[in-house]
Parts: C-alpha cells; sequence; structure tokens
C-alpha cells in the first residue's frame, strides 16, 4: 500500500527524469549501440560495412598489442587509482582545517585545467636524459639515472602525470563531501572526548562513504577511457605514441581516429565494448562491495 | 547524535555575508594537530609550491623566444616578448572563437545542471523500482568514449540538421554530460537529510516546490563543484568541436589553440607563440576558478554550516 | 545576445548552403590562417574568384582535417569539394572509402596562360606514387623529402664532397666521433623517426614499393631476404658506433633536433621541413645543408623519398569541374614561386627557385632518378602493421636492445601470426 507520499512520488517520478533520459539516449545510447553493431562488421568508416561476425574480437584476442593496452589500463586504474586517492584523502583531512584552504585547493585543481601538450613539454624538461630530475639525482650520486622517457619506461612517468593530475580532481570531489559534514558533529565528538581518530572513524568515514563510493566509481569508469593525456604526453605533436604506453582507449583511437592508414571501425568498437564490458564489470563489483545503509544527518 | 536536527541554512539570501574569510575550523585546528598534520602540512605545500612552480614557467615561456624555452628552460626571460601574446592572439584567430566558447560552456553548465538535478534528485531519493537500475543506466554513459560514438552520432545529428551549428554542439555538450552529471548528484542528494522533505511534503508543498526549495539549496557545494568541472571540461573539449562544427566563424577556443599549436610547430617553430596561446586559455579559466573557489564554495558552505 | 549570435549562425549556415547549390565550391583546407602557405592559396583564391566568376568557400580547418573528413564521407553530398592535405592524411580518409575523384582530366588540362598540361609541368616520377587502381587522386603543390642535415658553415669541407656510399658515410661519421663531436642527432621518441633508417636503407636494396611488397608476403619469406638483414645490419652498425647522441633513446622531441640546430650535434637524418622547424635555435651564420642517403651497397638502387601534400576532391562535392579549374590553375608558376619563396619548401615543378637550403634535395628530385612514396609507403598501405610491429621492432634495434638476427626472426615471426588472422 502505498502512502500518499509514495504516490506523489510516483507522478511525478519520469516528469523529472525524462529530459535527461530521453537527451541521454538519443545522443549518447542510440550512436554507442550503432558502435556495438559496427564492431561485428569491417568498415574503413563509409561505403559498404562487410558483417564479419566475431573477427574483430578475435583479432584483438590474438594481437599482443591489444594485451599490452589491457595490461595498461589495469595498471592505471589500480595503482594511479589506488595513490590518487590515499594522497586525495590525506590532502582532505589536511585541508579540513588549515589556513588558505580554497586558495591551496584551487592550486591543486591548477593541472587540470592545463592542456596535455604544455605537461607533456614541462615533463620533458624534466625527465628526459639531462633533465632536473637526472640531475638531482646525479647530484646525489646516482651514475647511470634511470631513462624515464624510454619507451620501456614511459609509463611509469605517465602514471606519475596522471596521479599529479587526478589528485587535484579528486581533492576537489571528497572536500565537497567533506564540506557538507556539519561542524556541530566533530563539536559533539569534542565534547563527548573524542580525539582525532575517534572523530575520523564516526563521523568523517560514515558521513562520507557516499562521497567516497562515488569518487571510487567515477575513477573506475573514467580511467578507463584516458587518452588524451597519453596522447599529448607521450607522443609528439601529430603521432602515436610507442605502443608500450598505449591503453584501451588508445588503442581504440588508433584503430581508427590517428589518420593512420585505412580507419578500422570494426576493431576500433570492438575495443570500445571490451571497454564498456569491463566498466559494467568493475562498477558492479564495486557497488556490491560499498553497498550499505547511507546515512543521513 | 546523527539525529539532531540541522541548523536552517540561509539558503535564500544568496552568497552568505560571513564571506570568504577564515574557514570555519580553524580556530580549532590546534586540537587536532595529529601526525597527520605534522606530515601532511609540509607535504600539501610542497605540492602547492609544485603547482605554482607549474604556473610561473608557463608563464614566463610565453613570455621567452623559443631557444630561451629549451636552452634555459627553468630561466627567467632575458628580454621580455610581449609580441607572443600579440602573435598569439593574431594568427592564432582567438577573439571570434572567445565569444563562441564562452556561451557554449556557460550554457551546457546550466542546462546540464537544469536537467541532470531533477533527475538526479529523483532517481536518488524516491523509492521507486526502476530508479537503481536507471541509476546505472547513466553510470554506464561515462565509460563510453567520446570518439567511438562519433560516427553513428554523426549520422543522427546530421538527420536533424544539427552539424555545423552551435545549437547542435550545445544538446550534444549536454547530452554527453549527463551521465557524469546526474551519476554524481545522485550522490549529493542521497546523503542529505529526509526529514526536511518529509516535513515539506506533509505541510502540502508540491514535490517540485521540495526540490527548488529546499533540496537544491541543500546540494550547492555538489552543484557548484559539477559546475565548475563542467565548465572546464568544456573549456577544453576539443573531439566534438573538432568534427561537429565545419566553419571557421562557429570555431571554439580549443580547436582553434589546438590548430594554432600545430601550425607554430610547422612554420618556424614559434615556442613562445604556443605558449602565449596556452596561457591565453588557460589564464580566463584559473582566475575564474580561484575567484568561484573562494568567493562561492566557500560562501557556501559556511552558510550551510552555521 | 546568445539567441541573436546562434541564430546568426544558423542564418549565416543557410546562406553559405544556397550559395553552394548556385555554384560555387567549397574548399577544406588543412593550413590555419596566417600561415606563409595559405596567405598564397588565399591570393590565388581572391584572383581566380575574380577572373573566372566561380565563388570559392575556403575553410582553413588545419591539421586535423582528415578528422573532419571522415564522418561526413557517410552523407549523400560532402559539404566540401576540393580538399587538400599530406597525400598520407587524405588516402586514410578519402581514398580508402572510395570517396576520391579521379583527377585525370586535370593532369591533363592547360595550365591557363602556360601552354603546358599538368602532367608535363610537373616533376618527373611524382604522379606515380599518386595513382590508385589506375586512377590519380592527388595533385601536389609542395612536395617533401628526407636527407641528412649539416651545418655546412661548420663542416665546409663536406660540400661537393658528400658521401657517396655507405661506407664513405660511415668513414666520415667515424672521423668526426674521433675528432670528439657527437654524431647523430634522433628524437627516438618519434618513431617514424627511427623508422625512417629501415625504409630508406632497405627500399635502396630492394627498390622503390619492394619493401612494402616485402611486408605485405603472408608467407614471411621475403622478409628472410638477406638485404633485410642487412639492412638491419647497418642500422646495429650505426649504434653499435656509438654514433647516436648521448639521450637519444630517453629525450623528448624537439631535444635533439634542437642539439643538432645549435651545432652540439653534427648530422640528423630527417625531413625537409627540419631547418624551417629549428630556424629559432639556429646560430646566426649556420647554413644547414642536407645530403641524400648514399648507396647501400654495390647494388645499392638509387631513389629518392617524395612526400606530397596535395589537392583532392571529393566525388559527392557539388560543381567538381569548377574545382578542377581551381586545381590547374594553382599549379601556375607564379604561385609555386611564391609558394617556394613565402613559405620555404619544395615545389613540384621544375626552374622555379627554390630556397638555398634545399637546392640540394630539389636537385636530386629532377635528376630523373627512381622514386620512392614517404616510408616506401609502409604507413599508408599497411599503417595497423607498421604501427604495432614493424616500428616497435625498429625502436629496439635503434636502442641496442635487439641485434639484426633477433630483429629479423622476430619480424618474420610476428609478420606471418599478423597476416594469419587477416584475410
Amino acid at each position: 500500500m502505498d502512502t500518499p507520499i509514495q504516490k506523489e512520488q510516483k507522478r511525478i517520478y519520469w516528469w523529472f527524469l525524462a529530459p535527461a533520459a530521453i537527451l541521454y539516449t538519443v545522443f549518447f545510447v542510440v550512436p554507442a549501440l550503432g558502435t556495438l553493431w559496427i564492431s561485428f562488421n569491417k568498415w574503413p568508416g563509409a561505403g559498404d560495412m562487410r558483417w564479419v561476425g566475431i573477427r574483430n574480437y578475435r583479432i584483438m584476442y590474438h594481437d599482443p598489442v591489444f594485451w599490452l593496452s589491457f595490461v595498461n589500463t589495469l595498471k592505471i586504474l589500480f595503482i594511479v587509482g589506488g595513490a590518487t586517492f590515499l594522497i586525495s584523502f590525506g590532502l582532505m583531512m589536511v585541508l579540513r582545517d588549515m589556513m588558505g584552504r580554497s586558495f591551496v585547493r584551487s592550486v591543486l585543481f591548477f593541472p587540470n585545467i592545463l592542456s596535455g601538450v604544455v605537461i607533456a613539454i614541462l615533463w620533458g624538461f624534466l625527465f628526459q636524459a639531462d633533465g632536473l630530475v637526472n640531475q638531482f639525482l646525479m647530484l646525489a650520486g646516482m651514475d647511470n639515472p634511470p631513462k624515464w622517457l624510454n619507451e620501456n619506461m614511459m609509463i611509469n612517468v605517465v602514471m606519475l602525470g596522471l596521479i599529479w593530475v587526478s589528485t587535484g580532481f579528486y581533492t576537489t570531489i571528497l572536500m565537497a563531501g567533506a564540506d557538507r559534514i556539519p561542524k556541530h558533529l566533530y563539536e559533539d565528538c569534542a565534547l563527548a572526548g573524542a580525539g582525532t581518530f575517534q572523530k575520523f572513524r564516526f563521523v568523517t568515514l560514515p558521513l562520507m562513504w557516499e562521497v567516497f563510493g562515488i569518487a571510487a566509481v567515477l575513477w573506475t569508469i573514467s580511467s578507463i577511457k584516458i587518452f588524451e593525456f597519453i596522447l599529448a604526453f607521450a607522443g609528439a605533436v601529430g603521432f602515436l605514441p610507442p605502443v608500450k604506453t598505449w591503453n584501451l582507449a588508445l588503442y581504440s583511437y588508433a584503430e581508427a581516429f590517428s589518420g593512420e592508414g585505412t580507419p578500422r571501425y570494426g576493431t576500433a568498437s570492438a575495443s570500445a565494448v571490451v571497454m564498456l564490458l569491463l566498466v559494467v564489470v568493475l562498477v558492479l563489483l564495486l557497488r556490491r562491495a560499498m553497498r550499505r545503509e547511507t546515512l543521513q544527518f | 547524535m546523527l539525529l539532531r536536527k540541522m541548523p536552517w541554512p540561509a539558503f535564500r539570501g544568496g552568497v552568505p555575508t560571513q564571506g570568504a574569510g577564515a574557514p570555519a575550523g580553524a580556530a580549532k585546528a590546534s586540537d587536532n594537530a595529529g601526525p597527520v598534520k605534522l606530515i601532511g602540512l609540509p607535504l600539501t605545500w610542497a605540492f602547492v609550491a609544485f603547482n605554482i612552480f607549474v604556473l610561473v614557467w608557463m608563464v614566463m615561456s610565453s613570455l621567452k623566444t623559443s631557444s630561451e624555452i629549451f636552452e634555459v628552460p627553468w630561466n627567467l626571460p632575458e628580454v621580455i616578448q610581449w609580441e607572443n601574446f600579440v602573435i598569439a592572439w593574431r594568427d592564432g584567430n582567438f577573439s571570434r572563437a572567445v565569444l563562441n566558447t564562452v556561451l557554449l560552456t556557460i550554457g551546457t553548465a546550466v542546462a546540464t545542471i537544469a536537467v541532470a538535478a531533477p533527475a538526479a534528485y529523483v532517481l536518488s531519493r524516491f523509492k521507486v523500482v526502476s530508479a537503481s537500475p536507471m541509476t546505472m543506466y547513466f553510470a554506464i554513459g561515462i565509460g563510453i568514449p567520446a570518439q567511438l560514438v562519433i560516427l553513428p552520432l554523426y549520422a543522427i545529428m546530421n538527420q536533424f540538421g544539427m552539424v555545423n551549428s552551435l545549437w547542435g554542439l550545445w544538446v550534444l555538450y549536454v547530452a554527453t554530460s549527463l551521465p557524469f552529471a546526474v551519476f554524481f548528484l545522485t550522490g549529493f542528494f542521497a546523503s542529505l537529510p529526509g526529514e526536511l522533505e518529509e516535513a515539506a511534503m506533509l505541510d502540502g508543498a508540491s514535490a517540485f516546490q521540495t526540490f527548488r526549495i529546499i533540496m537544491l539549496p541543500l546540494a550547492r557545494s555538489g552543484i557548484v563543484t559539477l559546475a565548475i568541472l563542467n565548465t572546464i571540461a568544456h573549456w577544453n573539449e576539443t573531439i566534438f568541436a573538432l568534427v561537429f562544427l565545419q566553419t571557421d566563424d562557429r570555431m571554439t577556443l580549443s580547436v582553434t589553440l589546438l590548430n594554432f599549436m600545430k601550425a607554430m610547430q610547422y612554420n618556424n617553430a614559434n615556442w613562445g607563440g604556443l605558449f602565449a596561446g596556452v596561457c591565453i586559455l588557460v589564464l580566463p579559466v584559473l582566475a575564474i576558478y580561484l575567484w568561484l573557489g573562494r568567493q562561492i564554495i566557500e560562501g557556501m558552505t559556511l552558510g550551510a554550516d552555521k | 545576445m546568445k539567441r541573436t549570435t546562434i541564430f546568426g549562425a544558423v542564418a549565416a549556415s543557410l546562406a553559405a548552403m544556397s550559395a553552394q547549390a548556385e555554384g560555387g565550391f567549397s574548399y577544406w583546407s588543412m593550413w590555419n590562417e596566417g600561415e606563409p602557405q595559405q596567405k598564397v592559396l588565399a591570393r590565388a583564391i581572391a584572383v581566380f574568384s575574380e577572373e573566372t566568376g566561380i565563388e570559392v568557400d575556403v575553410q582553413w580547418v588545419g591539421r586535423d582535417i582528415h578528422k573532419k573528413i571522415g564522418p561526413t564521407l557517410n552523407s549523400p553530398e560532402t559539404p566540401f569539394t576540393l580538399v587538400d592535405g599530406e597525400r598520407r592524411k587524405i588516402f586514410s580518409s578519402l581514398v580508402t572509402t572510395g570517396s576520391q575523384a579521379s583527377l585525370d582530366a586535370v593532369y591533363d588540362m592547360e595550365i591557363p596562360g602556360e601552354g603546358v598540361t599538368v602532367d608535363a609541368a610537373l616533376l618527373p616520377n611524382i604522379k606515380n606514387v599518386l595513382v590508385e587502381d589506375d586512377e590519380a587522386w592527388m595533385v601536389p603543390y609542395i612536395l617533401l623529402s628526407s636527407g641528412w642535415w649539416y651545418d655546412a658553415a661548420r663542416m665546409p669541407e663536406l660540400v661537393g664532397s658528400e658521401p657517396q656510399t655507405w661506407d664513405e658515410m660511415v668513414a666520415l661519421f667515424q672521423s668526426r666521433k674521433d675528432a670528439g663531436h657527437e654524431v647523430i642527432a634522433q628524437d627516438g621518441d618519434i618513431g617514424f623517426y627511427n623508422l625512417w633508417y629501415f625504409t630508406d636503407i632497405a627500399v635502396r636494396h630492394l627498390g622503390p614499393g619492394k619493401v612494402n611488397a616485402a611486408i605485405e608476403d603472408r608467407s614471411g619469406d621475403a622478409l628472410r631476404d638477406p638485404r633485410i638483414l642487412r639492412t638491419a645490419e647497418q642500422i646495429e652498425q650505426l649504434v653499435d658506433a656509438g654514433f647516436f647522441a648521448p639521450g637519444y633513446d630517453s629525450s623528448k622531441w624537439p631535444a635533439q633536433q634542437q642539439l643538432w640546430a645549435s651545432g652540439e650535434v653534427d648530422f640528423m637524418y630527417n625531413g625537409t621541413w627540419l631547418p624551417r622547424e629549428t630556424v629559432e635555435f639556429t646560430p646566426e651564420g649556420a647554413d644547414p645543408k642536407a645530403f641524400m642517403m648514399p648507396a647501400v651497397s654495390d647494388e645499392s638502387i638509387a631513389t629518392n623519398e617524395v612526400g606530397v601534400i596535395g589537392f583532392s576532391i571529393s566525388e559527392k562535392g557539388p560543381n567538381i569541374d569548377e574545382a578542377e579549374q581551381f586545381v590547374a590553375w594553382f599549379l601556375k608558376t607564379d604561385y609555386l614561386a611564391e609558394l617556394a619563396d613565402e613559405a620555404k619548401v619544395l615545389v613540384p615543378r621544375e626552374g622555379i627557385e627554390v630556397t638555398e637550403v634545399l637546392q640540394p634535395v630539389y636537385e636530386a628530385l629532377n635528376s630523373g632518378a627512381l622514386t620512392h612514396n614517404a616510408y616506401d609507403g609502409v604507413n599508408t598501405y599497411n599503417a595497423d602493421y607498421t604501427t604495432k610491429i614493424l616500428t616497435p621492432l625498429i625502436n629496439e634495434l635503434i636502442f641496442g636492445q635487439i641485434d639484426a638476427q633477433e630483429f629479423q626472426d622476430e619480424l618474420v615471426d610476428q609478420t606471418t601470426l599478423y597476416w594469419e588472422l587477416r584475410d
């Protein structure tokens, strides 16, 4: 039996939801289904499509570069994700009651609005053979400093750059959540004799659980499609970066959009479908792991 | 403890008078000086210092000659090259792109919130069976790489006559912002106090009134954050603008900059001009962000807390 | 404000469409406003419109033009008729989808006022790299090539006595190294710059088009050719001798080419655009010159790399005949001379004064020797293979991680596996 409130809710539910649902479906979901269809075809982007069944997926399965890209995607997801969260969380704790917090937050966010090309030039100066980092290392007594920008090492430097950029972004999100925790809760805690850790354990953590969940899902999803950063960073302008730095999104891009040879929309789409499946699986797992009652305050 | 009622926020009065002064908890910093602080503070400032260093380096590079940029990357410019900015502004043809971009980014942020906030509200707070799967439906969209839907999308946009039109790109930007926006806001609405909403509804407020007068202001920090992220994302967006805008008079700043940078490298490799172009794109956003960060976020969250 | 701007925009686009329907054509160009190439083209368009009455609606699209072309090709009518760009990029967007118009008619057209056909006016051995299924699909207006760049002001003794054979070249490098110089600058982060050594040496062993043919041999046998191994050994020789300047395997473009420009490194194997790209780093009095890759063996085949920037026409664009007229129009000596003078590029006609820096390359292309596609076409016809298999292996070879024999073995193995999965 519905209460009056539930009846009212059911009445307006679709009115509130429809504009978003329709726009999203027409301009994003339908084209995405088109992409799914294309993944079973061989198609250079115009003219006749040729149905090839699952061959595009088979090609990828046997393509070492695909697996390289797959591993790099997971590396970015877990290593960059883990580091970003630890740092963002630490920053949030420090920033919560620090002088000049809004200034600090703005400065931390700054890399997000920098163009990838500029970051690439800067990173070049920092990490190349005789760059600033190696000059420090040699001063510190290291004779053969690492070749940071060699294709075998490059993915690590890319990940470092990603941590640098994403930290500002996720600190902003976590702080938006932390800001909504009423100060009086901490005051109540303090009155009850709670220490820093207890405040964290009984106020911050439970009240921010939802925002953590959002941030985690957000990272999972968006980390899988990071590609402009790698493209600008690891490749010189107009060129694809070395395959050892590719992730799945870059693999897709390289198949059809880089302007290198006949576009292969079939495999590009197939790789996008793999990305999407990965996203669905990971998000379902994550939601299961994070599931608990939402606290209200 | 958790049920204690939240003091009523001064949401009708716009930005509260407390303004952007010292943060609420600053006075209490002393009782919180754990190990987190001891290690955290210096590290935080080191991080901040690095970012400021990058910013200064970028601005300095825009005032140097190309050979200075590469031969003495960390030095100050010997002679300040203001003409880099003149060259960038003139050859980059930024002026006509600026208006397009400003209108497009602001229009997109406003429309995205107008469409996404109601959806996020009902998805997160109404006990309707389809709410959870619908939330997932939106969330999955965040994982669709933009470049992969371009071909089918072009066919659809062409059908509606939306190619090479700023209106068309605006609709597209809003549509593709929705997955993130809806998903992001559901979390904020979900953790808002429920009793206010129920009280309002029992008092006879319509669902729409409840949403607009009570829920929306409470989610302000989330909405402002979203607006900022959205603005920055579209300020820098290149793929859709590149494909769906065809004539020069409708170009956006990011595409113009991209072309300018490639041209700068191709002819004469004027790296100073390239950096000047980047500054033209980046500095306004940074200014807005600093301003919003100080005035809006701080003021609003203070208002909600006190 | 917003309303009027956007309505204005819509009105303008409607106006543009109706203009197209009546006559005139649209032209999408890879240049940006303000570039010297753009200025020459814009002047030519203005005169062309005035004299013929044909309106040209030109959009200066910039370098990402191929990304913009792709999605439009599925419509019944493309929003452009004439397009220009690098050969490889136009090929991958226009030609692989069968959207190009045949330009055979243009090659037979007379260049207005000059009494000579396009075909006869162009340098020999250029058209052959612009033909697909026996039909020409591009008309060049700028040429690119590659060679060993050096500063003649620092090494005046080299002018006129450039190395003619591989051994002479290695001896030259060794003597420079012994004298305490860094020898070869190499931006190793750009795969194509590494790939050059392989294709430009191998093509002189095998002949134009044969390198691309070798990688297309599904059995992998063509790659077991001893001349492929010899190519790899020659690259290995440069690596083992320590000719590559320190940091070549771990720097970011343009770090190494800038070392070359400033005179810290002697040579750089690069394109005809190198002097222009590095002009800001070049000290006063420098005199950049290039010699072509010398004979690589006793049976070496003399051939020069030809990269092309040119015009193509969309089969689905309106008023193709008018666009064709413009293409022939732009090949007038006057415009090409302006292009050579103002943009410092190579142009595809004889007897035009090109910038002194490019003179040796221009003469080589004029010599009537054979020509081959940039990278012998491997990155045009087999770009996927080149990116995923050939370039990574070349990188390992150049960075000294594998030797020549390992290179060949791996190449054969990976190539056969690659083709097994494709039809």
